[in-house]
């Protein structure tokens, strides 16, 4: 169904409209420096995934895929908390100045409150952020990310190495151990791993080549710079 | 008298280049308590002007309004500041407009949003309007429902008809009757237009995006900001400041409205690059798009304070005690320069 205009805004002045631009601004300005942010830092998360598998036994590879796919969450959630810091940090302190500019006289009405929140938030329609929106805690502050106290959240939600991804490596190859052609059998295997591995990676990160509705660590740090920022226009006094 | 002045004075120009003072669309305001310090209003001169300098450099942007790539290509580089530098050089009162964004001048159209007395940009609007949508025709139909090409046609037609009657009211002795059913009709218009705009939003939100939907977009919201402005100027000639204070600011928030349902610019530019599973290639295309949703949102913002901008001037011409259609004469008689400046009663 087609959207249509709901005249929920209430006639503006152009001290209310230059404010609303201007948070609108902040948003979008803040999601595009997440994405910068992420796209900069995931080629050495990369390599140090594939330094993981790089560095893990055969034995472990085969046995206990279900150990490195738990190293591997951990290496890339602990990653993802440390990128969301960064980013909700930066979004705070562009907030502020943001905040501080819009000028005296617009007093922070309860009709500019409501309409720049609106604003905001309207992107939770969309479903490349949409989705991740809907999970995040509606009371979620700045504070509650930057001091780490959201390290949880990817603990349990957006990355999740798929299981697809391990498991790579025949059972026969371990019985033929020693042998030239199973070495390079092994290499050959532990290679397929790694790609796959990597580009699980990369699609639950950044959402290459995924459907575009499919949460990601990127939407996921995006949606908590929104909500956080609607939190703290709303407790503007 | 008006009290309309050839340049903008001084204090106001070092208040801009200092950020003491702030542009937003036609107001120039006070930074910090946001007061209404006066207006800046294009002449007939003003797009001719542009062109000049534009033409003067060989700058693709010899027109207002060049598709996005054109417009980008006089956007970020260093043939904009080219351009910005030879309009302060042709003119000692333009520092005004080095303040801004030259491709959103280019993008949004029709100049600085202070077009209602500007009846040479606002027909070279609609032609660029009218041109520009023609070219699009194919991603109109790409996204519509049943006849949806006709229908935009059939609105464009409309509006040229509805275009031509506030150009008459001029030279018209009875301009009641016709001001206002015009008026009507262009805010009917502008109704039609914002919903052939917001099905294609709707239709961009969770698809993949193409540089013709920004085009589009853009081209049906100068149509809706073109049916604003000459609603606008024929409330001016019937002499209705007070209507066209309260109707303009309605509308400067309606269109807000749909600037909030749009995509931001990295959403769109993630979604130009969806589906894509090499991360180079997916990198590249996004950076590639980045600049063409942010140029289109730009445009949008602009379009938005210039609305807005008409409901201040019309409150302080209501101020000064001018009548509307005194406003409009006057700006026609002071063509020697592209910009002319209106300050507010205490200013004077």
């Amino acid at each position: 169904m087609v959207g249509a205009l709901t005249t929920s805004i209430p006639n503006m002045d152009h001290q209310t409209l230059a404010a609303h631009l201007d948070l609108l601004i902040w948003r979008d300005e803040q999601l595009e420096a997440t994405t910068d942010q992420l796209e900069a830092a995931l080629p050495e998360l990369v390599d140090s995934v594939a330094s993981l598998v790089d560095e893990a036994g055969t034995v472990e590879l085969l046995k206990t895929s279900v150990t490195l796919r738990k190293s591997v969450d951990n290496h890339v959630k602990a990653w993802a908390a440390e990128q969301a810091r960064v980013a909700t940090k930066r979004a705070e302190i562009a907030l502020d100045a943001t905040i501080s500019s819009l000028g005296t006289e617009i007093g922070l009405a309860d009709d500019f409150r409501e309409v720049a929140v609106a604003g905001l938030g309207a992107t939770s329609g969309l479903a490349i952020i949409g989705g991740s929106l809907a999970t995040i805690p509606t009371a979620l502050t700045f504070a509650t990310v930057t001091t780490g106290g959201f390290f949880g959240f990817f603990a349990t939600a957006s990355f999740s190495v798929p299981l697809l991804a391990i498991g790579a490596l025949g059972v026969g190859v371990l019985s033929f151990t020693g042998s030239t052609v199973v070495h390079r059998a092994k290499t050959s295997a532990r290679n397929k791993l790694k790609s796959r591995l990597l580009k699980a990676v990369e699609q639950q990160v950044m959402g290459y080549g995924m459907p575009v509705g499919q949460r990601t660590v990127l939407s996921d740090i995006q949606a908590m710079i929104i909500r956080a920022g609607e939190n703290k226009i709303e407790d503007l006094t | 008298m008006i009290p309309l002045a050839y340049t903008i004075p001084m204090a106001l120009q070092s208040g801009v280049a200092s950020g003491t003072v702030k542009l937003f669309g036609a107001i120039l305001k006070d930074a910090t308590t946001g007061k209404v310090l006066g207006h800046v209003q294009p002449t007939q001169n003003f797009d001719q002007f542009i062109a000049s300098a534009s033409h003067q450099l060989g700058a693709a942007a010899s027109h207002a309004f060049p598709p996005l790539d054109m417009a980008l290509s006089a956007a970020n580089t260093v043939q904009n500041q080219m351009i910005l530098g030879k309009l302060a050089e042709m003119s000692s009162t333009l520092g005004i407009i080095q303040t801004l964004q030259f491709a959103s001048l280019a993008v949004s159209g029709l100049g600085l949003g202070i077009s209602v007395a500007n009846l040479a940009v606002l027909q070279k609007g609609f032609k660029r309007i009218e041109n520009n949508l023609e070219r699009l025709g194919e991603a109109v139909e790409r996204v519509t429902y049943e006849r949806r090409r006709d229908d935009v046609r059939h609105d464009m037609n409309q509006l040229r008809i509805h275009v031509d009657a506030v150009i008459s009211l001029e030279d018209r002795n009875e301009k009641d009757h016709p001001g206002h059913a015009a008026q009507q009709a262009l805010a009917a218009l502008a109704g039609r237009f914002e919903t052939h705009l917001l099905i294609h939003v709707d239709d961009i939100r969770n698809s993949m995006v193409e540089d013709t939907d920004l085009e589009l977009i853009l081209s049906l919201a100068a149509a809706i900001r073109l049916c604003h402005d000459m609603g606008t100027r024929a409330l001016f000639w019937l002499d209705d400041l007070g209507g066209a204070a309260t109707l303009t600011a309605r509308q400067a928030s309606r269109f807000t409205e749909l600037v909030d349902k749009l995509p931001p610019p990295d959403a769109l530019a993630r979604l130009a690059a969806s589906g894509v599973e090499d991360r180079t290639i997916a990198t590249e295309n996004r950076a590639r798009f980045l600049p063409l949703a942010k140029n289109m949102r730009t445009g949008l913002h602009e379009t938005a304070a210039s609305v807005m901008s008409q409901s201040t001037l019309s409150r302080q011409l209501l101020d000064q005690d001018i009548r509307g259609p005194d406003y409009l004469e006057a700006i026609k008689s002071h063509d020697e320069a592209p910009l002319l400046f209106l300050p507010v009663a205490d200013n004077r």
